[in-house]
């Protein structure tokens, strides 16, 4: 479900020798469009030149003299979230991706902006269900209790037929703006799919009921375009890991959104919009 | 009548010898943040002439990148006082494409009294 480093990383990558002339490898950066090289000294990995490098310093410099990326690892089977992360706290341009400590590519930050550029939602700028996954797998990791709020517009296909798909879209950017206002920063939030929006929240599931039910009221309260009336259901699953048991943690979290999934078609026929699905120890889950 | 031109071409030469200096930086260099040769390459070529008589320090400067200096200067004064003087009077002549040499010459003067 998650897209890994391994999958997007450039494994012909080109390395400079430490004492090549920033000249020459100007010149090798405009024949093959290539704009970060790792650099080597003795052929060990000592640094990263970057594009800016590039632009800034004297051609007569040597590569050692101008690089000024520090050099980063991350583990083939990372997420491509956490190279993002990684790149934004490490102030460089290259990581060097590993497999069992021995370098197997790179990824740079053009190729992973590229990639990213995938995972977020044209219509209402949230972040697809990709980075969901990847923060729900990290928190559980860290030991965290997490819960899912899965938002499911009601009668949103009659909507649709009613007002037209502009005015549906218009309506869907409305409530992605609802959410993202009222979504606290520890929170994450993404468009799901279609008319489903989720929210991963680092709290046990009965804590955040309250929440959902401010979020449902907010919406239902809120003045839509054409004056349209507009409701959502959410389904909540939520808790935490035994630390001694060995699960598929990327397993655990695709059966808690099922399950808050679900909770929130159930949520339709309630009066309040709200069914809590799960709570408890989550890698006992068995859907 | 018949004409003649001439014409001839030559050259003059004029050469100058003088003891190659060792090594050629002498006792210290300020090495601008955008120079033609930057601190790792000047330490490469000191330690290729004299090898391990000369240290790099890379300063926190907005025109100076390093410094390469003598080691047998901070046996005479302190580093961090070598250092701070070689700034102070470096980046009134430095600039960011520039390398400036340096000739520092330290006499130390003491005067003691002793009990007789």
């Amino acid at each position: 479900m998650m897209r890994k480093v391994s999958e997007i990383m450039i494994k012909d990558y080109i390395t400079i020798d430490s004492l090549w002339g920033i000249r020459r490898i100007q010149d090798i950066a405009e024949e093959t469009g290539v704009e970060c090289f790792p650099v080597t000294d003795n052929g060990r990995i000592i640094g990263v030149l970057t594009r800016n490098d590039l632009i800034k310093a004297h051609p007569n410099r040597i590569a050692l003299d101008a690089m000024s990326g520090a050099v980063k690892y991350i583990e083939h089977d990372e997420s491509i979230w956490k190279a993002k992360e990684a790149l934004d706290a490490k102030d460089t341009d290259m990581l060097l991706v590993t497999r069992e400590n021995e370098v197997v590519g790179v990824i740079t930050r053009q190729a992973l902006n590229y990639e990213l550029g995938k995972h977020v939602d044209l219509l209402t700028c949230l972040n697809k269900s990709d980075y969901i996954y990847y923060k729900a797998v990290e928190l559980l990791r860290q030991g965290s209790e997490i819960s899912i709020v899965f938002f499911d517009v009601n009668n949103f296909g009659y909507i649709n037929k009613e007002l037209g798909h502009a005015i549906g879209d218009k309506i869907l950017k409305e409530i992605a703006l609802l959410l993202k206002e009222n979504t606290p920063d520890e929170a994450y939030l993404c468009r799901y799919g279609g008319d489903e929006f989720v929210l991963l929240i680092a709290c046990c599931a009965e804590d955040c009921k309250a929440f959902a039910e401010k979020l449902i009221r907010t919406i239902k309260d809120h003045e839509f375009s054409q004056n349209t009336t507009v409701n959502v259901s959410a389904g909540i699953a939520g808790g935490r890991r035994r630390g001694s048991r060995k699960t598929d943690i990327s397993k655990t979290v695709s059966d808690l959104i099922n399950i808050a999934s679900l909770a929130s078609t159930r949520a339709k026929m309630e009066t309040n919009n709200l069914v809590l699905g799960f709570c408890g120890f989550i890698d006992e889950i068995a859907i | 009548m018949s004409k003649s031109i001439h014409s001839a071409k030559k050259a003059e030469i004029t050469m100058r010898l003088a003891e190659f200096e060792m090594p050629p930086m002498q006792d210290a260099l300020i090495v601008g943040r955008r120079a033609p040769i930057g601190p790792e390459a000047a330490r490469r070529m000191v330690d290729i002439l004299s090898p391990g008589q000369y240290e790099i320090i890379k300063v926190d400067h907005p025109v100076i990148e390093a410094l390469v200096v003598r080691k047998a200067l901070f046996n005479m004064l302190p580093h961090e006082k070598l250092v701070a003087l070689l700034l102070d009077e470096g980046e009134k002549v430095a600039n960011e494409p520039t390398i400036v040499k340096a000739q520092v010459n330290i006499v130390l003067q003491v005067s003691k009294s002793i009990d007789l």
